[in-house]
């Protein structure tokens, strides 16, 4: 049965493969040119002229360029094929994932074929935004992650060090895609510190002895290689820095929150929650905009101007910006705050038929363009989301003071990756294909919460 | 452990060739079903795109109507749009308007060619001649204006007309501008027919400094740059 959904999530993709076409516009237009600035020049004219956006992603593009160079087949078809596979690992990993952790296995089948047909995830697939190539990593991280939290006592040194190589190793490559991982990485890592404490305080030395271990040699590669990233920028193009884009939309987002609530806008932007899609049914699009992506460059380029007039050179404005955002959420805090823990919401509702950015075939753009059915998707799979979690938190603290077991860390380590993404995410702006990131770890909370409750409800029969 | 990674490795790459295999049908074989549908999402597709491209239009109408002067943030907008329609559909007109967005940044040289490009794709197109003669002109090569305004004289304004009210690209400008209404056609007629007139004028202007036509001194005294360029 799981074989099956494999192969007919294959044939959509296949389908999709020759029917379905990238439609470049927006940030795609920068990877599109990263792209072909690395195809053409390699990494060193990349840093000279950046700082540019995360380079794996960019990278990917280049690789798919090369291939049809050599091929004569067109480069964006070689990289649908190549993010085809980053989706077929993912669900390859989801499952291998979902048998840890004894779920039934229809219930296995049937997630594993949702994620090969899952209208938002495949459309991270056919589209040229880096999300698809983020897809697998948190997942791994998870199931690895997992792996070292139920065996910390028991495991050898040179164990504990390789768990942290390769958790350290994929941190990287995550953070190479999206540079948010940095300080996801710290929060994420927090919880390991918070055991090691523990343990100090029960005077557990083996344990503590494998945490610190696997803290110390994860923190040393991971941010080993991220600062070693950042240092090449600063000697090429003097800016210690992943990416530009955070300031940016940092800044932006400190300017429309930090004011005085108005609670004219505010139906508006509660709209925007679910979607765009849901605000423009009840409001006129400029309303809804405000509350939008589309803006973001304009206020912050209004400041950057401001800026370059008060004397502050290129290589100060990002963190010029970062401070004036800092400065704005000092003057109206509270309303920073509400509007934050709002947009941290946003989570739930990943699910959608209406993310853009691919033309599909015109019997398919049909049914996504359903309008029951499409605003339907969002909100069941934020509902089910919802349960999911409250469910995860509510087994978590049931089996509190259990031995950690790999099933109980699996689900642990998927709501804590959330947690963590959502902090640094809602304080600067959430679009819909941001938590596809994370779309497998939600699958997997909302598989356990199903297989747990159909399990119980079998059980009372 | 290793045999499953092994499994895994082994379907990956069976994937891999049957997606290679499936594209490489879509694109490269010569007889098939798949190359049409591809090439058709391919096309829907570069249109699709253009949509996102689409600049606001009102500034070009409001240089059209008033002569009001345009940003250099407007003719870069103009400029990344049309040539992406270029290269798209190849169109004349979307060659005529590159040439206008060169002119008016001052780059005559790449206008001429836009221009000449655009006559070459659409030869019955009275306002390319005039726009390529008036460059011409104020470039000084008075005998090849001549010979571009002569030709541009020739044409019969219908098929011009029918190019203006057929063109998505001066649909598109010309749809924009509220103020027009539905008297778009006598609007576009009125201003052909002033455009012939001034290239008669040109062309007695060029022929005279060429020295062909010496009776008509005073033409010579034309100040070219009382002339703007036209759209239509």
């Amino acid at each position: 049965m799981i074989l099956t959904a494999f192969l007919l999530s294959a044939i959509y993709w296949f389908y999709l493969l020759i029917s379905s076409q990238i439609i470049i516009v927006y940030d795609a237009v920068e990877y599109e040119s990263l792209g072909r600035l690395l195809c053409d020049h390699g990494f060193r004219e990349f840093f000279i002229t950046g700082p540019h956006r995360e380079p794996l992603y960019p990278l990917l593009i280049s690789l798919a360029m090369k291939i049809s160079h050599y091929s004569g087949l067109r480069w964006d078809s070689i990289l649908k094929i190549m993010q085809c596979l980053c989706l077929l690992n993912t669900q390859i990993l989801l499952c291998w994932v979902l048998k840890k952790l004894k779920i039934n296995r229809v219930l296995i089948a049937f997630f594993v074929l949702y994620i090969g047909i899952s209208p938002s995830l495949v459309n991270a697939t056919f589209s040229l935004f880096s999300e698809i190539a983020s897809i697998f990593w948190p997942l791994a991280i998870v199931a690895l992650s997992a792996l070292t939290w139920s065996n910390a006592d028991t495991l050898k040194r040179g164990q504990c060090l390789g768990l942290a190589i390769a958790t350290a190793f994929l941190f990287i490559c995550l953070t190479f895609v999206k540079a948010i991982f940095e300080p996801v990485s710290f929060i994420f890592m927090s919880i390991f510190w918070f055991r090691l404490i523990q343990a100090g305080i029960k005077k557990n030395t083996v344990l503590f002895n494998n945490l610190l271990c696997f803290i110390l040699s994860f923190s040393f590669i991971y941010y080993g290689a991220i600062n070693s990233y950042k240092l090449v920028n600063k000697f090429t193009n003097h800016e210690f820095t992943m990416t530009t884009r955070g300031p940016v939309i940092f800044y932006s987002n400190a300017q429309k929150r930090a004011q005085s609530i108005d609670w004219k806008k505010f139906p508006a932007y509660a709209l925007t929650i679910p979607g765009n899609e849901f605000c423009v049914s009840a409001f006129d699009s400029a309303s809804c905009d405000y509350w939008g992506f589309r803006n973001i460059d304009l206020i912050a380029e209004k400041k950057v101007n401001e800026l370059g007039h008060q004397g502050f050179q290129k290589e100060g404005l990002n963190q010029q910006l970062f401070k004036s955002g800092l400065e704005r959420i000092q003057e109206h805090p509270f309303s920073y705050m509400f509007f934050t823990l709002l947009e941290g919401s946003k989570f739930l509702f990943w699910e959608s038929t209406h993310i853009g950015f691919v033309l599909y075939p015109q019997w398919l753009q049909n049914i996504f363009d359903t309008l029951w059915l499409a605003n339907g998707l969002t909100l069941f799979i934020g509902g089910l989301m919802l349960l999911a979690v409250f469910f995860a938190l509510r087994q978590i603290y049931r089996h509190r003071r259990e031995k950690p077991n790999e099933e109980s860390a699996i689900i642990l380590f998927c709501l804590w990756m959330t947690f963590a993404c959502i902090v640094p995410l809602s304080m600067t702006l959430i679009l819909k294909r941001y938590f596809l990131t994370l779309a497998a770890l939600f699958l997997i909370l909302i598989a356990y919460c199903i297989d747990k409750t159909l399990k119980y409800l079998c059980h009372k029969k | 452990m290793s045999q499953k990674i092994i499994r895994i490795l082994g379907v990956e790459l069976i994937f891999i060739i049957l997606a290679l295999s499936l594209v490489w049908c879509s694109q490269k074989a010569s007889f098939n079903p798949l190359k049409s549908a591809y090439e058709d999402s391919l096309k829907k597709s570069q249109f699709v795109t253009l949509n996102y491209y689409i600049p606001d239009l009102s500034s070009l109408t409001a240089f059209i109507n008033s002569n009001a002067p345009l940003t250099h943030e407007h003719i870069t907008h103009y400029q990344s749009y049309y040539q992406k329609v270029a290269e798209i559909t190849h169109s004349a007109e979307a060659y005529s308007m590159l040439g206008f967005c060169s002119f008016y940044e001052g780059d005559f040289e790449s206008s001429a060619q836009f221009f000449q490009r655009s006559l070459t794709l659409n030869p019955t197109f009275f306002w390319n001649y005039y726009n390529l003669g008036l460059i011409l002109l104020k470039s000084g090569q008075n005998e090849k204006a001549l010979v571009i305004l002569s030709e541009g004289l020739k044409l019969n304004p219908l098929e011009t007309l029918k190019t203006m009210v057929s063109s998505p690209i001066f649909i598109q400008i010309y749809t924009s501008d509220s103020a027009k209404g539905n008297n778009v056609i006598n609007y576009l007629f009125n201003n052909l027919q002033q455009g012939y007139a001034q290239a008669k004028a040109l062309a007695l202007m060029s022929c005279v400094k060429t020295n062909t036509c010496k009776t008509i001194e005073n033409i010579k005294n034309i100040d070219l740059n009382t002339l703007p360029l036209k759209i239509y």
